[in-house]
């Protein structure tokens, strides 16, 4: 491929060019690719599109809708930065590659006003609010009383099997001020806690509250960004991250902690990244990122919870979020808790973070593929024998409870949090 | 490229099996070969049977175009660059394990399988399937037949060709033939298989191979050796095999690998010797025990300072540095170019003095490891693809590294292959009748040359 200037602007893809030029094309990512063990194609794997990237800046590639939708197929799962021998950070260049045809091309129309109602709370939670009440119109219950499918399936999503969206939306405001020496955790729910699973809310601030801390929530559930900038909506993205650190300041709290490790990581890796070049959010983002946690690791590492009250006996397996094992490096917390409900047994699946293929829209845009990866997921834990799954990710679990479905596999999923709750309230599973 | 063709592969083969999106083609135009320019082919082919397979191959014929077989694009010598534009033909998506035939030790394949995966299958019935490339989790069994890949356990293992016994194969006329079986004695006529084992996809395209398991080792024994000077460890090496013990393992690492190894690990090496040795020795309990100590002694009689294993994870920790050398200098590199000169065993220390003197005088650095047993060293050269200058230095110093190899009495090639890469310097190692008759062969089975022409045939 040339080495000779790029036409036209491709700013956002230059910030990676030298991500890109470290690819040695070994190819080792094949072996833990998720979408490339479906595909079996090379456009499917990490090599595959940091060599598009590169074709991107040396001008062989344009930046189109085919461009676009050969950077769709990732579910940023990291499993081939692991294993990559040079250390390409594959989702930098992949999100880049997103938002360069964003920047170029703009974002088509849907995205653009489902986004613009994304970044401002105050439309989310009516488009929620309206959605919840309307979604008996629109769904029909599956056999799984958890689960349902659209009334009037329309083209990509008729096989896909969603949670119903949640009567009440989670919140938890919390005590006005600080009380005494009891610190303080804010509790970051996101969307997926907010309106779709708020038991996994309520399952965090039990624990949490048990474990001697107060527990807020912010005043407005808005989102993280990330899913604007998996679709390369960087601007948008950027000012969700303005808007969360905006809306914090001045708040009282000792540490932010989510359920959701998508939204842990903004906090921790992206908002820094994102705000690098903007002097008024910087600092702050970085002193943040400094006391911002994965509810798993903080009620381990930092409160040093001990075991629940109650007892629970069944056997467990556990799902690793690809977000919380190899974004955040948090594998360890979440078992230590889990094997310290007396009564439950850990029975380890086989490659207990390989990605679910759940992905957020992913699963959407790509519906085959996603139902494909998890079919494997299901798999591996059906072969564990466990009764109940457990995971630390809302998007997880709503994959996982999808894809057993498919399977015919009546078994429970919940979130770590919700176990120990259990447990606290000595319901027997 | 016609559209008639691009429409004759669609009637051919299933929908979503040909690939014409420039996205698509962008990416089977390289493999893993360094500071190649890659071509993009045409169109790219995803048969999922023989049959299909022989369908494009036919249509290709018809119409004289290249057509390129391609398994994991893990090949270093250009093996699975479509340098004439034309067809690829990738056969990954052809991936069952045909058989396991326990009773005869022997696996039936399609060339989509990755070699670990067959391994894993092998190991739940105790057996095993030796070459184990550096790519071993991700290449594919086509293409590592193809190009008769070796690894760590040539030494006592041998590599891919002692290990194939069975072959389909679709010609360039699209004519599919089966050659051997699961004999592994077999004097049928001519050796066949063999024929196209290390063919690098010039003579045909492997649709399917029988394979040899042999029994995996009940137990093995690891150490490493560290040494002051570089001849010690080669004298060590000598002296080991003098023994008439033949370890499984027998790599070396040398002092530029080491500090390289070290500053990206920080795992302690020691970072003063001139080499390592990793060794290992496998078979049943008591044998392993008796050649571990005789090779411990050895390696002390010769100056090594020892480390032995006592468990998995002590053995995991000495074999850290050599796992680490390849992403060690990746990682401290924009490119690297991973030669495979070999040598007799006898004169590894005179080839590891030469690719000194070469980086020396070219000013690059050069990093060896190397399958010291069969004198397969991997001289790797750090470069800069953007980097002009040093890329032309690059290219003479491994000039000089085959001239170096070829004058002790070695060859190019130990497990890489020619490919596109090594073509130029094939007439020193095979002289002009070797040429000769390699052309001739090339001639009589693909006269159009249309299967992955331009590489070491042209």
């Amino acid at each position: 491929m040339s080495t000779e200037r790029p036409p036209g602007d491709l700013s956002v893809m230059r910030a990676v060019a030298d991500a890109v030029a470290i690819c040695n094309r070994c190819g080792n990512c094949q072996a833990v690719c998720p979408v490339y063990s479906e595909t079996r194609t090379e456009p499917g794997v990490a090599r595959g599109k940091v060599q598009l990237a590169a074709a991107i800046l040396s001008g062989d590639l344009p930046v189109d809708r085919e461009t676009a939708a050969a950077f769709s197929t990732c579910t940023t799962c990291m499993s081939c930065e692991e294993a990559c021998p040079s250390g390409v950070p594959v989702v930098d260049i992949v999100n880049a590659a997103r938002a360069q045809v964003v920047e170029t091309r703009g974002l088509p129309w849907v995205k653009r006003v489902v986004f613009g109602g994304v970044k401002r709370p105050g439309v989310l939670r009516a488009a929620a609010d309206a959605a919840a009440r309307l979604q008996g119109a629109a769904f029909t219950r599956t056999a799984d009383r958890d689960l349902r499918r659209l009334r009037f399936p329309y083209g990509l999503a008729a096989r896909r099997a969603y949670p119903p969206l949640a009567a009440r939306p989670f919140v938890h405001p919390g005590p006005r001020r600080k009380a005494g020496a009891r610190p303080r955790v804010l509790l970051f729910p996101g969307c997926m806690v907010t309106y779709v699973y708020p038991g996994i809310g309520d399952a965090s601030v039990e624990v949490l509250e048990r474990a001697g801390v107060d527990v807020v929530t912010p005043p407005e559930a808005a989102c993280c960004g990330v899913p604007l900038e998996a679709h390369g909506d960087l601007a948008g993205a950027t000012e969700l991250a303005r808007l969360q650190l905006d809306q914090l300041e001045g708040l009282e709290f000792d540490a932010l902690v989510a359920a959701c490790p998508t939204c842990t990581s903004s906090f921790v890796h992206r908002y820094p990244r994102l705000l690098a070049g903007e002097p008024r959010y910087v600092a702050r983002a970085q002193r943040l990122a400094a006391r911002s946690y994965d509810v798993t690791s903080h009620l381990v590492d930092e409160l040093h919870v001990g075991p629940p009250a109650g007892r629970l006996d069944a056997t467990v397996t556990y799902h690793d979020p690809c977000h919380l094992a190899r974004g955040l490096g948090i594998t360890r917390q979440p078992r230590e808790l889990l094997t310290g409900i007396p009564g439950v047994r850990l029975s380890e699946m086989r490659e207990p973070s390989r990605c679910c293929g759940g992905a957020g829209s992913f699963s959407l845009a790509h519906q085959e593929l996603s139902l494909a990866i998890g079919a494997r997921k299901a798999a591996d834990i059906a072969a564990t024998g466990a009764e109940v799954v457990a995971t630390s990710c809302p998007g997880c679990r709503m994959q996982l409870a999808d894809v057993l479905a498919q399977a015919g596999d009546s078994r429970p999923v919940v979130h770590t949090v919700e176990l120990l709750a259990a447990a606290n309230r000595g319901a027997a599973r | 490229m016609s559209s008639d063709l691009i429409r004759a592969l669609q009637g051919a083969l299933p929908k979503g099996q040909v690939l014409t999106k420039a996205s698509d083609l962008l990416c089977y135009a390289y493999d893993a070969t360094a500071g190649d320019e890659g071509r993009t082919p045409d169109v790219v082919v995803l048969p999922a049977a023989t049959d299909e397979v022989a369908r494009v191959v036919r249509i290709a014929r018809d119409a004289a175009v290249p057509v390129y077989p391609r398994g994991a694009g893990t090949s270093l010598s250009g093996g699975a660059i479509p340098v004439r534009g034309g067809i690829v033909l990738s056969t990954a998506a052809m991936d069952a394990v045909i058989e396991l035939d326990v009773a005869n030790q022997c696996a039936v394949v399609q060339p989509g399988v990755v070699i670990q995966r067959l391994n894993d299958l092998a190991a739940e019935h105790g057996l095993m399937y030796p070459p184990d490339p550096g790519s071993v989790a991700v290449a594919t069994m086509g293409g590592s037949i193809a190009e008769c890949a070796g690894g760590l356990r040539g030494l006592k293992y041998g590599v891919t060709k002692h290990y194939v016994t069975g072959l389909e194969v679709v010609l360039a006329d699209g004519q599919v033939v089966r050659l051997g079986g699961k004999s592994t004695k077999n004097v049928t006529g001519y050796d066949l298989v063999g024929l196209f084992v290390g063919s690098e996809g010039t003579l045909g395209v492997i649709t399917e191979a029988t394979v040899r398991l042999v029994p995996a080792p009940e137990a093995r024994a690891t150490m490493t050796a560290a040494f002051a000077l570089s001849g010690d460890a080669s004298r060590t090496v000598a002296a080991i095999v003098a023994g008439n013990v033949v370890p499984a393992t027998l790599e070396f690492i040398d002092a530029t690998t080491l500090r390289l190894v070290e500053e990206y690990t920080h795992a302690g090496l020691p970072t003063d010797a001139a080499a390592l040795l990793l060794i290992e020795v496998d078979g049943p309990p008591e044998a392993v025990a008796r050649e571990a100590d005789f090779v411990e002694r050895v390696c002390r009689e010769h100056g090594g300072a020892v480390e032995r294993a006592a468990d998995d994870e002590a053995r995991e920790r000495l074999w850290a540095a050599r796992r680490a050398a390849y992403p060690a200098l990746a990682r401290q590199s924009r490119g690297t170019i991973v030669e495979d000169a070999t040598v007799p065993r006898s004169r590894v220390p005179e080839m590891l003095a030469a690719i000194e003197d070469i980086a020396t005088r070219h000013r690059l650095t050069i990093a060896t490891v190397g399958h010291a047993g069969d004198g397969n060293l991997h001289p790797t050269v750090l470069v800069d693809p953007d980097d002009a200058d040093l890329m032309e230095r690059a290219h003479t110093a491994v000039a000089e590294i085959f001239s170096a190899a070829l004058d002790l009495g070695g060859t190019l090639s130990g497990e890489h292959g020619i490919g596109s890469a090594k073509a130029p310097y094939l007439g020193w190692a095979l002289g002009e009748g070797g040429l000769d008759l390699t052309r001739r062969i090339k001639a009589a089975l693909d006269p159009q040359d249309i299967l992955n022409p331009g590489k070491f045939t042209a």
